[in-house]
């Protein structure tokens, strides 16, 4: 089904996307691609489409035209191409795309080992939940998760009880044991402390060694810190692309944004 | 807060060692119901009807009826109080269950009905019907009516949780179509037509499986397997509600849409637990028929289906025991008002409801454990750490 020339190293290809609600055009012919292992910081005022964007790619709002590839390049990765308009939330999921949300939104009933469990990679259906024991290696996977998180001394404490930056962390924990392809990530820094802000930072530029990662954000120093390729998104299209420099210095984005 | 640590320290020794570890006020309660069921039978069989230690016939019938609601109550509990879907509608599942076992023991009736008919039920006779209808075959079989028990139930809330589940019907909706569904039962059931005895039922049942049903010994032998249904339902719900399926349940109802994301497919999961829950509530109502003698639609009226949800919330949802002991706890109340002072049940009802919403959000059983705090409150952050050192 793709006819168009997509480079090799694509994971994430989005060509004319459009969402509209009550005729409000929330992604207005969005097209961009993520590469493997390329970390990639989005920005864009209120309204721009972050969010839409985020719901499109993991199959919550279904676009009205456009398309959403992932893997695109079959041939070439041993996967198939997939269409992820046609998969829901929990699909999408298992296809290997993790997503994080602005608000922190760890499961407060459940201890943070719990937390973790629930999110590490496979075992999904009821039957499975119910049978099968967690492996050695899922222990262990659990374990190491929570060092790098650094909440081993939380590990039997309630989700309710943690601070919200120890719930940023828990969901970045619990995102690293879905073990996605693709990582999107919303706002991760906000609520957190400077020196939070920064680890915070080191850890996503870390975790795209491994695989692809979508930051939205709006804290300039976090994304200064990200060192990454910019996108600005504007009214649901790309504005500007490039370096953190090149952008800040494009008419267009300070007019509509940056020089606000 | 610890059953992750204690599954994971006990992995291997079984779900009932597990269980009797993680759970003490659910084992007492168990212990509890068995004691009480078998000093009641005892004093019914055993001791003669002159002594002043005698219980009734009449009694021991009234704790079979509280355990089979016992047994109800935790079949709601586990899809409300741990998968949030609040079902205004489980009566249905009660009554289903109740109407199956009921045709089984209308077909034992045989030729000793009024009209002496071998083949045909007496309503069916007085509706002039010629021939046992089809959805009637079959049901003077017990092991086939039992199968039907736990099919039928079973059967209508998978078909009505896959549509509404896989919609993502949820929340008040959710509970106004549940609500819908056993209102629609109970008028259907209200037809003559339908066969099903109309709104006078099923009733003067005269044995199952041979033993008289208005011997002692026949309802101290259903007492008993209330009693073992209620503890056998609660030992099922448990191990569910304490496996990895059970954490995936309350992860669904603290937060729906990101358990979606982590890439569980919620609707199924929704719909075991109330597949589970339905079959529970049907083997409750098979119970439950035979012990009171009668079943007609009235079961099926939305207000006991309210008055259930009122037992979970008052004991105390989220626990599975706190729903069987605010279960015997109302209809207790309900026994001695309704003798004491008729007038006063449905004022008092709503009272206790008010009551329970206002202060009392975790129920009876969340009364215990903040008294609990109150006046052992030292020792809560040694808890946390003795969790801590319990796990590997």
């Amino acid at each position: 089904m793709v006819d168009k020339h997509i480079p090799d190293d694509t994971l994430l290809y989005l060509d004319n996307v459009t969402v509209s609600f009550d005729g409000f055009k929330a992604l207005n012919n969005l097209s961009f691609l993520v590469k493997n292992q390329e970390l990639r910081a989005i920005i864009g005022p209120n309204g721009a489409g972050k969010s839409t964007m985020m719901d499109v790619i993991t199959g919550k709002t279904r676009p009205d035209t456009g398309d959403v590839l992932f893997n695109p390049n079959s041939s070439m990765q041993l996967k198939s191409s997939i269409d992820l308009t046609r998969h829901d939330e929990a699909e999408v999921a298992n296809l290997g795309i993790g997503r994080k949300f602005q608000k922190p939104s760890v499961i407060e009933s459940l201890t943070v080992w719990e937390n973790l469990e629930l999110a590490l990679k496979g075992r999904r259906s009821p039957f499975e939940s119910m049978f099968k024991g967690l492996s050695s290696e899922g222990a262990n996977k659990i374990d190491e998760a929570l060092e790098k998180i650094r909440l081993q001394d939380r590990r039997d404490f309630t989700g309710a009880s943690l601070s919200h930056g120890q719930k940023q962390w828990l969901e970045i924990g619990m995102l690293l044991l879905q073990d996605p392809e693709l990582l999107l990530i919303d706002e991760p820094a906000a609520g957190m402390t400077d020196e939070e802000t920064f680890r915070t930072a080191d850890l996503l530029r870390e975790l795209s060694s491994e695989r692809s990662v979508v930051v939205v954000e709006h804290d300039m120093a976090f994304i200064k810190a990200l060192d990454c390729r910019v996108m600005v998104l504007h009214e649901g299209s790309v504005l500007a692309e490039g370096s953190l420099e090149h952008v800040q210095q494009d008419q267009q984005v300070i007019d509509v944004y940056l020089g606000r | 807060m610890s059953s992750a640590t204690l599954s994971t320290s006990m992995k291997g020794k079984g779900p009932l060692c597990r269980f009797l570890l993680d759970d003490p006020a659910g084992k007492w309660l168990l212990i509890a119901v068995f004691a009480v069921s078998i000093i009641v039978s005892g004093l019914n069989q055993f001791v003669p009807e002159g002594s002043a230690l005698h219980v009734s016939s009449y009694t021991v019938t009234l704790l079979g009826k509280y355990l089979c609601f016992g047994l109800l109550a935790l079949a709601l509990d586990l899809v409300w109080g741990y998968c949030g879907i609040l079902s205004l509608g489980h009566g249905a599942f009660f009554a289903l269950g109740g109407y199956a076992m009921g045709m089984y023991l209308m077909r034992q009736i045989g030729d000793r009905g009024v009209y002496g008919n071998p083949e045909l039920p007496d309503f069916m006779v007085f509706l002039n019907w010629q021939e046992l209808p089809w959805y009637w075959q079959g049901f003077d079989s017990f092991w086939f009516a039992m199968f039907m028990v736990a099919l039928v139930p079973g059967l209508l809330a998978f078909l009505f949780g896959w549509l509404a589940f896989r919609s993502r019907v949820t929340g008040v909706y959710l509970s106004i179509i549940t609500q819908a569904l056993t209102y629609a039962l109970m008028l259907m059931f209200f037809q003559n037509d339908f066969g099903f005895g109309g709104n006078n039922g099923l009733t003067d049942f005269k044995d199952i499986l041979g033993f008289s049903l208005q011997s002692d010994s026949t309802r101290v032998v259903l007492l008993m397997l209330s009693a073992l249904a209620l503890g056998l339902g609660y030992l099922l719900c448990r191990w569910l509600v304490n496996s990895r399926y059970g954490r995936v349940l309350m992860a669904v109802r603290d937060a729906e849409s990101r358990t979606r994301f982590i890439g569980y497919r919620v609707e199924h999961y929704k719909l075991v637990a109330f597949v589970v829950s339905a079959i529970l509530a049907g083997i409750a109502g098979a119970l439950y028929v035979p012990q009171v003698g009668i079943i007609n639609p009235g079961e099926f009226s939305p207000i006991n289906s309210i008055e259930l949800v009122v037992w979970v919330a008052v004991g105390g949802r989220g626990t599975l025991y706190g729903a069987i002991i605010g279960a015997l706890l109302v209809n207790y109340a309900k026994t001695w008002f309704t003798g004491a002072m008729p007038d006063a049940w449905l004022f008092a009802l709503g009272a206790l409801f008010v009551v329970t919403t206002l202060w009392l959000p975790r129920g009876v059983v969340g009364l215990y454990e903040q008294a609990k705090k109150r006046f052992i409150k030292p020792s809560s952050g040694t808890q946390d750490k003795e969790v801590v050192d319990h796990g590997r």
